[in-house]
């Protein structure tokens, strides 16, 4: 694969990202009740139900790399900013289990993908070679 | 192989990503029980940035681009787990209404992830993040306990006693024996 190839693909990551991110704040807006600085439940409401189209949209197309890349960094971009902006009204249970939800999924990804290298072949032969 | 890796790489960042963006609002939070400065969160924040930067920049000059993204992907996990764990034993204890056995179960749950941490081999991401993320556990825990009054005091310095004796035996046996 080119660097050329890369570029381009980073470039359409981009601008799919950007307007994934424009279409769910045009769309919260528009619905929104408030208005203003003051959003309404509805609005969040649509940023939420935004991100969770754009991860499954992301995970269906995950062959399709830029195309994958622009949904889940947008999912990414609304959740962060309605847990961000509603944080402390979320009950207790619901942030022990949304915390835990990432716990697990950061030591499974860890546990599989993150082990210590074993030491080459040719490293331990010229460890055993060297010792007396 | 290399783009491959690459690829890979940002094709997980997205959750990584994530999982910092809920840490550093989770810390933002927390700083309410230590001191009202959120700022000290912030500053916390930036010092472990800078000293895994510095960390990547040391090592990174005999590294290829992919180890360099897998050393920033390990610090990562690192990070949101040392940071996540305490969270997660701080919304535990809210919800049973932080009450004593609630405390109790974040300080036993602080001293399992230490020991974990130091039982494990071949795993050194989790390792850290166990031993970091158990050890501000049990200092949360600590905070609470201190608080309840005389006998969580006692409750306290009794289990932290127990628990030292225990790691001290389990991890110098050797050393003791020979």
């Amino acid at each position: 694969m080119s660097g050329k190839n890369v570029l381009m693909k980073l470039f359409f990551g981009g601008i799919i990202f950007l307007f994934a991110v424009a279409l769910a704040y045009t769309t919260a807006n528009y619905l929104d009740e408030g208005g203003g600085y003051t959003h309404s439940s509805k609005y969040w409401l649509v940023l939420m139900s935004a991100s969770v189209v754009y991860i499954l949209l992301g995970v269906t197309v995950s062959s399709v790399f830029p195309v994958s890349l622009g949904f889940l960094f947008s999912s990414d971009v609304l959740i962060l900013h309605a847990l961000g902006a509603r944080y402390n009204e979320i009950p207790d249970p619901a942030k022990t289990a949304l915390v835990a939800i990432i716990l697990i999924i950061l030591y499974v990804f860890a546990w599989q993908k993150l082990g210590d290298e074993p030491p080459s072949p040719s490293a331990s032969q010229s460890t055993l070679q060297s010792a007396p | 192989m290399a783009v491959m890796e690459i690829l890979a790489f940002v094709l997980i960042s997205p959750f990584l990503i994530l999982a910092l963006g809920l840490t550093g609002i989770a810390l933002w939070t927390w700083s309410g029980v230590f001191t009202s400065a959120p700022v000290l969160s912030l500053f916390i924040l930036f010092i472990v940035f800078i000293v895994i930067w510095g960390r990547v920049r040391e090592t990174g000059r005999t590294m290829t681009p992919p180890q360099q993204l897998v050393l920033v992907r390990r610090a990562a996990i690192i990070i949101s787990i040392a940071i996540l764990l305490p969270t997660f034993a701080r919304y535990a204890v809210q919800s049973l209404h932080s009450s004593l056995p609630g405390v109790i179960f974040a300080l036993i749950f602080g001293f399992w992830l230490i020991l974990w941490g130091l039982m494990m081999r071949d795993r050194r991401t989790l390792m850290y993040g166990n031993i970091v993320g158990g050890a501000l556990t049990v200092m949360y825990a600590y905070s609470w306990l201190w608080e309840l009054g005389e006998f969580p005091r006692i409750i306290a310095a009794a289990f932290g006693l127990a628990a030292a004796v225990g790691i001290a035996v389990f991890k110098l046996k050797d050393k003791l024996i020979s």
